[in-house]
C-alpha cells in the first residue's frame, strides 16, 4: 500500500473513532462516515503524489 | 436493530459467494429495510425541537400497520424482482437479494424482531438478544445498545470480517470485486477516481462499520453523562435498565406461533416460486 493511503486511513480512523465518541451522530452516520474514510485517502494520496512530483522536479533540477 | 453488523456483514457475504455478485448491491441491500424508513424512529432534530418522530417507535419500525414490511423476505423479493426489471444485471439482482435477507435476518436478534412471514402473519421473530430501544432517542439507544449483547454482537462480526483479511487486498477488489460489477467502471468514469481512491470506496463501509463499535463503546462507556445509572449489562435481552419496547404482534402460545409460521412458510414459499414462475425467471433470463 502507497505511504499516503496508509495515511488517509490512518487520519480516517483517529477522526472517526476520536472525533465520533465526542461528536457521535454528525460524524457516525452512514454518510458522513464513509464519506470522511474516503476523503481522507483521496487527499492525503494526493497530498503524497504532490510531494513526490516536487521531489522528483528537485531531483531533476540538482542533476 | 443492529448498528454496525449491517455494514460488516456486506464483506462476509461477498467473501463467500461462489457466485458473481455486486458488492455495491450486497451493500445497498443491507441497507435497504431502513433506507427510507429510519428518519422517524429517532425524529429530526433541530436545537431542541424534535421533529417527525413517532410516538411508538418499535411498532412503527417493525410492525404493521407502519414499515414493518420492508424487514419481510417477501418485500426483499419484490425489491429484488423490481430492480432486476430496471436494471437487467444479475450480480446486482443476487446481491440486493442477499444483502436484504441478511438484514431481515440479524435484526431477529433484538427483543422486537422482524415479520419474516409479512403479509401472510405479522408473527414476530426475535431472539431477544438484546433489548430495542430506539424509544429512547437515539443516544439512549446507543447506550443501551454498547452496553448490552448489541455492542458484542458488532464486535463479532468485524472478528468475522478480519477473519477473511483477503477480501480487504488491492488484488481482490481489482480482479473479483471490479469485474463482477460495472458500477465501478462507471464511478471511475464519471468521477475521475484513481485506484487507491476506487479502492477507498470499496473499504469505506468497513473502516466506518469497525470505528462506529469503538467510537460509540467509547462515548457511551466513558464520557455518556449518564453511564453510572447506564451500566454495561451483558445479561440475555439487558440492558435491564432501559424502558422496554411491549410484546409485538404475534400468538400468545407456542401452538399459535407455530400455526403462524406454519401459515407463513406456505404462504412465503408458495408465493416466492409464483413470482419466480411468472415473472422472475424471464425477468433473470433477459438479464446478463
Amino acid at each position: 500500500m502507497d505511504r499516503g493511503e496508509k495515511w488517509g486511513y490512518a487520519l480516517a480512523v483517529v477522526v472517526l473513532v476520536i472525533g465520533g465518541a465526542l461528536l457521535r451522530t454528525p460524524i457516525l452516520n452512514w454518510i458522513s462516515g464513509p464519506a470522511i474514510v474516503i476523503c481522507s485517502v483521496a487527499l492525503t494520496t494526493w497530498i503524497s503524489g504532490r510531494r513526490s512530483a516536487a521531489r522528483g522536479k528537485g531531483g531533476e533540477a540538482s542533476t | 436493530m443492529s448498528w454496525a453488523a449491517h455494514e460488516l456483514e456486506s464483506y462476509v457475504m461477498q467473501k463467500h459467494t461462489k457466485q458473481k455478485v455486486s458488492y455495491l448491491a450486497i451493500l445497498l441491500g443491507c441497507l435497504l429495510p431502513d433506507l427510507f424508513t429510519k428518519l422517524p424512529v429517532y425524529g429530526l432534530n433541530i436545537g431542541d425541537m424534535t421533529l417527525i418522530k413517532v410516538a411508538e417507535p418499535w411498532k412503527y419500525h417493525r410492525g404493521w400497520p407502519g414499515v414493518g414490511p420492508t424487514h419481510s423476505l417477501l418485500f426483499i423479493a419484490v425489491a429484488t424482482l423490481l430492480f432486476l426489471a430496471w436494471k437487467k444485471n444479475r450480480a446486482w439482482a443476487l446481491g440486493l437479494f442477499m444483502g436484504g435477507v441478511a438484514h431481515v435476518l440479524t435484526d431477529c436478534f433484538d427483543s422486537v424482531g422482524t415479520m419474516l412471514f409479512w403479509p401472510f402473519t405479522t408473527q414476530h421473530y426475535s431472539t431477544g438478544m438484546w433489548a430495542y430501544a430506539s424509544q429512547a432517542g437515539r443516544y439512549g439507544d446507543a447506550s443501551a445498545y454498547y452496553s448490552s449483547f448489541g455492542g458484542v454482537w458488532d464486535f463479532l462480526w468485524l472478528c468475522i470480517a478480519i477473519g477473511g483479511p483477503k477480501v480487504f487486498t488491492r488484488d481482490y477488489f481489482f480482479s473479483t470485486v471490479v469485474p463482477a460489477d460495472p458500477a465501478w467502471g462507471w464511478l471511475k468514469r464519471k468521477f475521475g477516481m484513481n485506484e487507491a481512491v476506487m479502492l477507498a470506496v470499496y473499504r469505506a463501509y468497513f473502516i466506518y462499520g469497525a470505528c462506529r463499535i469503538f467510537g460509540w463503546f467509547i462515548w457511551a462507556r466513558l464520557l455518556n453523562p449518564e453511564r453510572g445509572t447506564q451500566t454495561l449489562d451483558w445479561s440475555w435481552g439487558g440492558p435491564d435498565w432501559v424502558e422496554k419496547a411491549p410484546r409485538t404482534q404475534g400468538a400468545d402460545t407456542w401452538l399459535g406461533v407455530l400455526a403462524n409460521t406454519a401459515f407463513g412458510v406456505v404462504g412465503v414459499t408458495v408465493s416466492g416460486w409464483l413470482l419466480w414462475r411468472l415473472v422472475g425467471r424471464r425477468l433473470w433470463a433477459r438479464a446478463t
